[in-house]
């Protein structure tokens, strides 16, 4: 295994109140299970995920934080060696929701100023439990021009599209200079933030 | 990926035409290539063309002529079979020998690598008339290697040409990724002139070896490189396929006789072509007798080789199969530690006391695992903050081992300061810290240390001492952070209860203060006095004991009333203040100064006169203790001069003759008292404190007293 198995490296974190999921949803995407038990994660956690895009091989490493608050202050200090961040609330959970706003302000403050957002409203299998329509939170992420997408990591839906979404976006701003020997420092274009890439399923 | 390679991997007929011709340095111009060339039924895939004696002349040989020769490869082109479209995939060339390798073009795409690379074995093994050249090149998953050698002349020579055969062998390694020698490829073809000559069978002397009628047959007994590779001399693993040709060696150029010169060269199967690997069959091996250029006659075989082809589906499926279980185990194998507890409650934490824990690690999985507790960000820039340690802050552990986190708190001279502060500015439940600790490669694990600060006078400002309602004692951590963050101008007491007790305390003990003022206390981290603590508490309760302590004691704890907050006394005019020249200057600012500071200091340096005039004390010595408490720089560098200017200023206050200004700034601070209510606890400090202002008499008025109702 000596031999590097991956052409780029990209990390990215999962933030966002705690229970929304993003335990479930990294558990989701790394192991393809799910889990009903809620153990409330103390700390910051990564797991790895090596996904094909465009004939690349980038191994994903993803932090899950602890959203509680008292937390908070913590965890933005692990914002900034990130390169993309997905930003979860429950469409069961109205505060999670609101607090969003919240969470984007701490990225404002703390994160690298091109890093790569999504937004996720997590939990969508629970229709009849919904308090946050699926057309506030596409209103939101219009409004701060982030990628949106409904999630449930207990039915698995969107997991993985979202994740190739967010690297994808990664990768279209990463320069086309070969990073491999380098994988830590992976130079960003700054050209072309505005133009939306167009998004096929990369892992399907 | 290599040990699923059953799954993805199938193979797939190719067919490799292989041809040789030593052309004696004579012209292609209008041999019928084609015979030699197209001579199979279908277009072959691969072409690998050999020639040697292309160009023998001194000067090709002495300038180690290398450049392909285009006219002979265009001819080639244009003899290959004529049902495929051909191009030239690559040419090598080392003096007489070229390799040519020609690939149909709708194959071109599957070959994913080339390399060419030559070797001399001539004279002294440099001159190249001879050696080897070759092409190794990959084909879907298949590494095919093509050698055109020469090898020594001359009937007995037959040691010479087994030597070049090993010293190519040995001595051609490609210029690719992995540095492949001939022996590293899956197939294998070797053509050329290797000069191997027939033994002359007993019996059947030269002119008889000649005759046409002759079998090949018998021929082949005696060929040397037969009874060679036999002998297990050369071509080790090689195969050559059943020879039905006359001797392509040596002819009457022109002709089909063999050689009719003086010199009447015995016939030899001079060019051969050798291969090695498996999945091979030979479908042709012949010479072309209508080709009568040269000496020699061209000899070729045609192949058809099964390449290990990747199902591109399969391969697809299989590969992120691997990639998933390589995930996987690289989750699985994380380093993992479990710790003992994630919060840690030290419960009640009170000034100058320090307060400690234990917890312990574990490793929790099946190596060694290393950890550390990670710094933070400036501008903590440590892994804790400054009232806390941590030990070890750095460990290893062993397999199935656990050891032991200490950690320790104390709210100290050191760190009050900075932890009132941030009691003070934290929006949240305060936690006095959270330490990180960070597994080698793994998680991050949070730790909490809380607890609830247990408040005291000590390091809260004078203006929030004078807001109290209470013996700080009746004060929880939530209500004393909002006394902090009380910023209106209403006062309940002119001066803090906690500094008056101290002077009044003081003040009585006469000659006995005598050497009670020392810096010392301000430079430790603990207060010295054993006292201390019942000190404390007997401020913070307002009790009604006698004092618990000595004069250096209480003159310890004022010092430390004075130094520990956040701002120094003289704030914000500190700089300010050093600039003025005359004391009526600097009563102008202090005027300005907040009315708790303002009757602090005039209060202090009233009592301090006082014992200088009474000369307890030496009023050198007691302004540079003062003038560094109530000056104090809020920046970190320790200027001497600074100092001296601080003893200075301090000097004009508390030395005689200043008296009367003093006296008219502090009846006007004692105006600015706002109203205050005395309620419980009647018989008590306030009522103390108005009785020993006025017994004490500093300024015979009614100054710098609490102004009670
Ligand atoms: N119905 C449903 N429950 C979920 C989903 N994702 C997470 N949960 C539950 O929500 C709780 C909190 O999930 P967790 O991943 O630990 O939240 P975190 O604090 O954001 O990491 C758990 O009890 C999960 O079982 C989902 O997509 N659908
Ligand atoms: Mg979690």
């Amino acid at each position: 295994m000596a031999k590097k198995t991956y052409d780029l490296l990209f990390k990215l974190l999962l933030i966002g109140d705690s229970g929304v999921g993003k335990t479930c949803i990294l558990f989701r995407f790394s192991d393809d299970a799910f889990t009903s038990t809620f153990i409330s994660t103390i700390g910051i956690d990564f797991k790895i995920k090596t996904v094909e895009l465009r004939g690349k091989k980038i191994k994903l490493q993803i932090w899950d934080t602890a959203g509680q608050e008292r937390f908070h202050t913590i965890t933005t200090s692990y914002y900034r060696g990130a390169m993309g961040i997905m930003l979860v609330y429950d469409i069961t959970n109205e505060k999670s929701f609101e607090n969003i706003v919240k969470w984007l302000r701490n990225i404002d403050e703390h994160a690298n100023e091109d890093v790569e957002k999504m937004i996720l409203g997590n939990k969508c299998d629970m229709t009849d439990k919904r308090v946050v329509s699926k057309e506030r939170g596409e209103a939101i992420a219009r409004e701060h021009g982030i990628r949106f997408k409904e999630t449930s990591a207990k039915s698995n839906i969107n997991i993985e599209s979202a994740f190739c979404e967010l690297a994808e976006a990664i990768l279209d701003k990463t320069a086309g200079r070969e990073s491999a020997e380098n994988p830590e420092r992976v130079v960003i274009d700054r050209r072309n933030n505005e133009k939306a890439p167009a998004y096929k399923s990369c892992c399907s | 990926m290599k040990r699923r390679e059953h799954e993805y991997i199938k193979y797939k007929d190719f067919t490799i035409y292989c041809a040789t011709y030593n052309v004696n340095n004579k012209s292609y111009i209008d041999s019928p290539l084609h015979l030699w060339l197209a001579a199979s039924e279908d277009a072959p895939d691969i072409y690998a063309i050999a020639l040697q004696e292309l160009d023998t002349s001194a000067k090709a040989i002495t300038f180690s002529e290398n450049r392909p020769d285009y006219m002979w490869i265009m001819k080639m082109l244009e003899s290959v079979h004529d049902k495929g479209e051909y191009e030239e995939l690559t040419s090598v060339r080392l003096v007489g020998m070229m390799l040519t390798v020609i690939v149909k073009r709708e194959i071109r795409s599957s070959i994913t690598r080339h390399n060419v690379k030559t070797i001399a074995r001539g004279i002294l093994n440099t001159l190249g008339n001879k050696g080897g050249v070759a092409v190794s090149l990959q084909l879907n998953e298949a590494n095919l290697c093509f050698v055109n050698s020469h090898l020594a002349a001359h009937m007995g020579f037959v040691e010479a040409r087994n030597e070049d055969y090993h010293g190519i062998v040995k001595g051609l390694v490609f210029d690719d990724e992995l540095r492949r020698t001939i022996n590293d490829h899956d197939h294998i073809f070797w053509i050329g002139d290797l000069n191997y000559r027939i033994e002359e069978p007993p019996g059947l002397q030269l002119p008889v070896a000649r005759s046409t009628a002759h079998s090949a047959e018998i021929l082949l007994k005696y060929d040397q490189l037969r009874q060679e590779m036999r002998k297990g001399n050369c071509f080790e693993g090689y195969t050559e396929g059943p020879i039905n040709f006359r001797p392509t060696y040596k002819y009457d150029p022109g002709t089909d006789n063999y050689d009719s010169s003086e010199k009447q060269r015995a016939p030899a199967y001079c060019d051969r072509i050798l291969w090695k690997g498996s999945r091979i069959t030979q479908l042709a091996y012949n010479s072309v007798m209508d080709i009568r250029q040269s000496d020699h006659k061209p000899v070729y075989a045609v192949f058809r080789v099964s390449i290990k082809t990747r199902d591109d589906h399969l391969y697809k499926k299989v590969h992120e199969e691997v990639l998933k279980l390589l995930d996987k185990r690289e989750n699985e194998s994380q380093p993992q530690i479990i710790v003992e507890k994630t919060i840690i409650d030290f419960g009640i934490v009170r000034f100058n006391e320090t307060v400690v824990s234990d917890f312990t690690v574990s490793n929790a999985c099946p190596m060694q695992v290393g950890f550390e507790f990670k710094r933070k960000d400036p501008p903590l820039n440590a892994i804790c903050e400054k009232w806390l340690r941590v030990e070890p802050w750095k460990e290893k552990l062993m397999i199935d081992s656990t050891k032991s986190i200490r950690v320790k708190l104390s709210a100290n001279v050191d760190s009050i300061t900075s932890l009132l502060q941030k009691i003070r500015t934290t929006n949240w439940k305060f936690d006095f810290d959270i330490l990180i600790l960070q597994v080698e490669n793994g998680p991050h694990i949070f730790i909490t240390v809380t607890g609830e600060y247990k408040p005291s006078c000590f390091g809260l400002s004078m203006e929030t001492l004078c807001r109290t309602d209470r013996p700080l004692c009746e004060y929880d951590q939530q209500q004393i952070k909002d006394l902090m963050n009380d910023e209106s101008p209403e006062f309940r007491v002119t001066m803090p209860r906690e500094f008056f007790l101290l002077i009044d305390y003081l003040h009585k003990q006469g000659p006995k203060v005598e050497g009670a003022f020392t810096l010392d206390s301000l430079e430790f981290k603990h207060a010295r006095n054993v006292e201390f603590n019942d000190i404390r508490d007997w401020l913070d309760t307002w009790s009604n004991n006698e004092f618990p302590g000595t004069p250096q004691a209480a003159a310890e704890a004022l010092l430390m009333l004075l130094h520990l907050p956040e701002k120094p006394l003289l704030d914000p005019y500190v700089d300010d203040l050093l600039k003025t020249k005359t004391t009526a200057e600097a009563m102008e600012l202090v005027s300005l100064l907040s009315s708790p500071k303002r009757n602090v200091f005039v209060h202090l340096c009233m009592f301090l006169r006082e014992g200088i005039e009474r000369k307890y004390y030496n009023g050198m010595h007691v302004a540079t203790i003062f003038g560094r408490v109530l000056l104090r720089s809020t920046k970190k560098s320790d200027d001497y001069y600074r100092d001296i200017n601080c003893r200075e200023f301090m000097q004009r206050f508390i030395s005689n003759g200043e008296m009367s200004t003093l006296s008219s700034s502090s009846s006007s601070a004692s105006s600015a008292t706002g109203s205050h209510h005395n309620h419980h606890r009647a018989t008590t400090p306030v009522a103390k404190m108005k009785n020993s202002a006025s017994n004490a008499s500093l300024s015979g008025g009614s100054t710098a007293a609490v102004d009670s109702s």
